[in-house]
């Protein structure tokens, strides 16, 4: 199915007539823009309503009829609306019109007046709504038409009840084919009954009375092995419900389990992220000192040559103090002596030659000492300035002791992140488990159990009652063909035809279910290791149910709780959502609505590069702020058209323009 | 392409059966319900089945 026009009338905030066209034959990625609020979601609604008369909401409750009415209409008191498809289906020409008009403006009136038309090449189908149906059943549409969030609760609806869920795998079965085979054998099932009918009103035909207690007998004994066969089928799928029920609760056991070992395994880590911590604050405060004392480390480097220069020039000083101090000295006996008179040493009487000698010496004397006073005293605050700077060089800080620290916080920063990744982990874990839920838990599974018990032994009782029958039956069937009528014996070979038929079908079933669960995960993994940012998930594997997990390169299954990320789910979701589109025996366009609003650039870049391979036909329902201009270059070349929805005010309501 | 898809596992199971049933009337009996899968379609397709199977039964298929 390809969409090639959709002819809007008063529906939603397109007041009158207004149309959208896929040029060509509508193949390619179509781009539909506009704000919040345009009109954009109420196209893709409009073709839903189209062709099944019914929008369902995310909850999967129907959207109200009376709703889609354009409210200028509704002013106007002009309570008519609909929406015409043009579309191209297996080469030939289809339009779907749907439209109601009512005097009220009320639900139940619109529902009265509905009113739907389709034509396949120019004749007008007999039965529209059976017509829509065989071309795309509502129930496999949600393949089709879904927007961001959508594609987001697809995977919620994976994990949750098992209501959603089997509701989920019956419309990915439908949308597979698996139901054709399943119709098959139910047809063929009803075949044998029909033709067993008939043998037995021919033997009554034939036999007269004779053979009515024979016919009689067969009847009931075919008629207690269907009967029965059917109750175990039901109860089979009871059986399956059961075990599917109790699988879910115990995994959620095993979960909740394994999270209060984890609870244990909180306390530790808070334990180790203290350690760890504390030491990663012993280290930064290290850093900080280093990092304080850096500037001494520089000038330190020039302390040796100060420490030199100061010891030459206090040397110096001390030398010229020291000199001082002697000639002081000298003086002071020269000038005793000349007072005296007298030699010091032997007290003999100087001559007054002598003592002129002595005049001029001690002027000579003081000469010297008075040179010597102009020379500055020596700096006493020296050694304190020289042992500080001698201290510091011992504390130079070495590049080797800041690489190592810096290195040794890095490494306690990297095992601080981890630990608190796992304790954020079991944090999240532990805060949804209830304490009551084991005990439930534990409860219900035993229920399920008991009655799964109790539903097998009631099927093996009507099997080993088959059992029986079926012998009986072969024995009146043995009876019935030693009549020799030639009637009988071509009613006989129709039958015996139509065991191994049933039979077929049946193996067929399951054997079609196995494959196609195959080929899709096999897809879907290669649409994941196209879509995916990280490169250590490397496979999807797909379950019974058909769940997803992601598999890493290193072989680790991780469920949801460990991939959770609004990115890798909707990732996971689109890569399932590709592979039945691929694989499905439905062929209809993709309509996306907003998909990328909750993407990261990369993985909404990786996605729009992969869009125009998930469908003939691909429509997105963009704003501006999720497809941005740059963002046309991904999808090179598939553009076929671009179109912008605009609202213009509360009477025109929105157009659809050109962009 | 469905219809060959189905009948490919249809023919499979036939044949490991050693052959009970024509492929042919397999082949049309799913073609049948394809092309008729709705559940109102279910007295007419049992009917064009059961002609199918009433033609192949004085042909061959379970006459060994």
């Amino acid at each position: 199915m390809i969409i090639e026009r959709i002819d809007l009338t008063n529906f939603g905030p397109f007041h009158g007539q207004h149309d959208l066209t896929f040029p060509g034959d509508g193949t390619g990625v179509h781009l539909i823009r506009g704000d919040n609020g345009q009109g954009k979601t109420s196209i893709q609604r409009a073709i839903l309503w189209g062709l099944y008369g019914q929008v369902l909401d995310r909850r999967g409750q129907p959207i109200r009829v009376s709703s889609f009415l354009n409210r200028t209409a509704l002013r106007d008191n002009l309570y008519q609306f609909g929406v015409t498809i043009h579309f191209n289906h297996e080469g030939a020409k289809w339009s779907l019109s749907r439209r109601t008009s009512s005097r009220t403006h009320a639900d139940r009136s619109y529902e009265a007046a509905l009113q739907l038309d389709v034509v396949r090449d120019g004749h007008v189908q007999p039965n529209p709504e059976q017509a829509v149906r065989r071309l795309i059943p509502q129930d496999v549409s949600r393949f089709f038409f879904f927007d961001g969030e959508m594609l987001r609760d697809y995977e919620e609806l994976l994990d949750q009840s098992s209501t959603s869920m089997t509701l989920l795998r019956n419309s990915i079965e439908h949308v597979l084919g698996i139901p054709y085979l399943k119709t098959a054998r139910d047809d063929a099932v009803q075949i044998q009954r029909r033709l067993e009918g008939e043998r037995s009103r021919m033997i009554r035909r034939l036999g007269g009375e004779d053979y009515e207690e024979l016919v009689r007998d067969f009847q009931a004994t075919s008629d207690r092995i269907a009967g029965r066969d059917r109750e175990v089928r039901t109860i089979d799928e009871q059986i399956a419900h059961l075990e599917f029920e109790s699988q879910e609760k115990k995994r959620r056991l095993t979960e909740i389990s394994a999270v209060r070992t984890l609870a244990e395994e909180s306390a530790r880590l808070e334990r180790e992220i203290a350690r760890e911590q504390s030491d990663w604050d012993t280290k930064a405060a290290q850093q900080r000192a280093l990092l304080t004392d850096l500037y001494k480390t520089v000038l330190v480097r020039g302390a040796a040559d100060i420490i030199a220069h100061l010891e030459a020039k206090h040397e110096a000083a001390m030398n010229k103090y020291d000199k001082k101090q002697q000639l002081i000295g000298r003086l002071e006996d020269t000038r005793k002596a000349i007072a005296a008179q007298k030699c010091r040493l032997c007290g003999a009487i100087l001559e007054p030659a002598k003592l002129r000698t002595l005049s001029a010496e001690a002027n000579d004397l003081e000469e010297e000492i008075k040179k010597l006073t102009e020379v500055p005293e020596p700096n006493l605050e020296y050694d304190h300035h020289v042992s500080r700077l001698r201290a510091l060089q011992g504390r130079l800080i070495t590049q080797d002791a800041f690489e190592g620290l810096d290195s040794g916080m890095e490494a306690t920063g990297q095992r601080l992140a981890a630990l608190k990744a796992k304790l954020a982990d079991v944090t999240d874990k532990l805060s949804g488990v209830d304490e009551e839920e084991p005990r439930r838990l534990a409860m219900e599974i035993a229920r399920f159990e008991r009655e799964q018990g109790r539903l097998s032994g009631v099927k093996s009782e009507l099997v080993n009652q088959n059992v029986d029958d079926l012998d009986l039956k072969s024995n009146l069937e043995a009876r019935i063909a030693s009549i020799d009528r030639d009637e009988l014996n071509i009613l006989g070979r129709k039958m015996a035809l139509v065991k191994p038929i049933i039979e077929i079908l049946e193996e067929a079933i399951s054997v079609y279910r196995d494959e196609q669960r195959e080929k899709v995960g096999t897809i879907a993994s290669d649409i994941f290791r196209e879509l995916r940012t990280k490169s250590s998930f490397s496979k999807l594997v797909i379950n019974d149910q058909f769940g997803l997990n992601i598999i890493t390169t290193e072989g680790l299954k991780l469920d949801r709780a460990e991939w959770r990320s609004a990115g890798e789910e909707e990732v996971v979701a689109l890569s399932l959502v590709g592979a039945l589109n691929r694989s499905a025996q439905i062929k209809a366009p993709v309509f996306m609505d907003t998909p990328f609003g909750r993407l990261d650039t990369k993985h909404g870049e990786r996605i729009l590069t992969f869009l125009p391979k998930m469908s003939e036909q691909v429509v997105l329902l963009v704003t501006d702020r999720e497809f941005r201009k740059q963002d046309e270059k991904f999808l090179a070349g598939h553009i076929k058209s671009d179109h912008t929805v605009v609202h213009k005010g509360e009477n025109e309501g929105s157009s659809i323009i050109a962009t | 392409m469905q219809v060959e898809e189905l009948f490919e596992v249809l023919k499979r199971i036939n044949h490991e059966k050693g052959f009970p049933v024509d492929d042919d009337l397999l082949k049309r009996i799913i073609a049948l319900v394809v092309l008729h899968p709705l559940d109102e379609d279910r007295s007419k397709c049992q009917d064009e089945i059961k002609e199918l199977i009433e033609q192949h039964s004085g042909l061959k298929g379970h006459d060994h």
